[in-house]
C-alpha cells in the first residue's frame, strides 16, 4: 500500500474520531461518560464505513 | 468535564463578544466563564487539526466568487466559508496564502503549496477543523449565554440517550 493510501486511512480514523468526541465533549460533562460515548459513535461510524467500503468492493468487481 | 458552574447566564453584549471571542480563539469563551477543561478540550481539537491540515501543505484560499467566471465552483466557496470558522488561525493562513509578503518558515508554512499532492487531503482537515470550531462556539452560546432557555438541563453527567 502506498503512503498516499496510508495517509488517507489515518486521515479517516482520525478525522471521524475528533468530530465523534467533539460531539460527546458537548453533550457530556463526566469524563468517563465522554469516552464511552465517543468510542461507542466512533465504532458505529468506522462499521457503517467498512460495510458501504464492502459493498462498493462487490459491486464493483 | 465535571466543571459544572454552567447554569450561569450570561445575557447581552458580553455574552455575545464571547460567542465571537470563542469564534477567534476556539474553546476561549468557555475557559473565560469558568469551564476550563470543556475550553481546552476545544481549543485542542479545533488546534491539532488546523495543524494537520497545515502540516499537509493546505491553507485557506479566497475562491471565485463570480458565478459567472469560468473557475466558480460553488463546493470551494462553501469550503472557505466553513474554513474560515477556524478563527484566527484560519485568517492568518487566508492572509499569509492570498498576500505575497515575503516572511519566514512560519508564513511559508500558513500559505500552503498549492501544487503539493496532500494540499487537497489537508483542506480536509481544515474544513473539519473550522466546523469544530462552529460547533464549540454554538455550543458555548447554548450552555453558557443562553443557559436558561436549555431544554435539557446540563448539570448532571449526561447520560441522556444521543444518537
Amino acid at each position: 500500500m502506498t503512503t498516499v493510501g496510508l495517509l488517507h486511512l489515518g486521515s479517516l480514523l482520525y478525522l471521524s474520531g475528533v468530530v465523534c468526541l467533539a460531539v460527546s465533549v458537548n453533550e457530556n460533562n463526566d469524563a468517563r461518560v465522554i469516552f464511552k460515548e465517543t468510542l461507542r459513535r466512533w465504532g458505529k461510524f468506522i462499521g457503517v464505513t467498512l460495510a458501504l467500503a464492502l459493498i462498493v468492493h462487490l459491486l464493483s468487481r | 468535564m465535571t466543571d459544572g458552574k454552567n447554569q450561569r447566564d450570561l445575557g447581552g453584549f458580553l455574552g455575545i463578544g464571547l460567542v465571537f471571542a470563542s469564534w477567534l480563539i476556539p474553546g476561549s469563551g468557555f475557559m473565560v466563564s469558568g469551564h476550563r477543561l470543556r475550553g481546552a478540550a476545544q481549543f485542542a481539537m479545533v488546534m491539532l487539526t488546523f495543524g494537520l491540515g497545515i502540516a499537509l501543505h493546505s491553507a485557506v484560499l479566497w475562491p471565485t466568487w463570480s458565478i459567472r467566471s469560468e473557475e466558480f465552483n460553488l463546493i470551494n466557496n462553501f469550503t472557505f466559508i466553513i474554513q474560515l470558522g477556524g478563527g484566527v488561525p484560519a485568517i492568518a493562513s487566508y492572509v499569509a496564502s492570498s498576500s505575497n509578503m515575503a516572511g519566514g518558515a512560519l508564513v511559508r508554512l500558513l500559505g500552503g503549496e498549492h501544487s503539493h499532492p496532500y494540499h487537497e487531503l489537508g483542506s480536509y482537515f481544515l474544513i473539519v477543523a473550522g466546523a469544530l470550531n462552529y460547533f464549540a462556539a454554538c455550543s458555548f452560546y447554548d450552555r453558557v449565554v443562553n443557559a436558561s432557555r436549555r431544554l435539557v438541563p446540563s448539570t448532571g453527567s449526561g447520560e441522556a440517550e444521543a444518537p
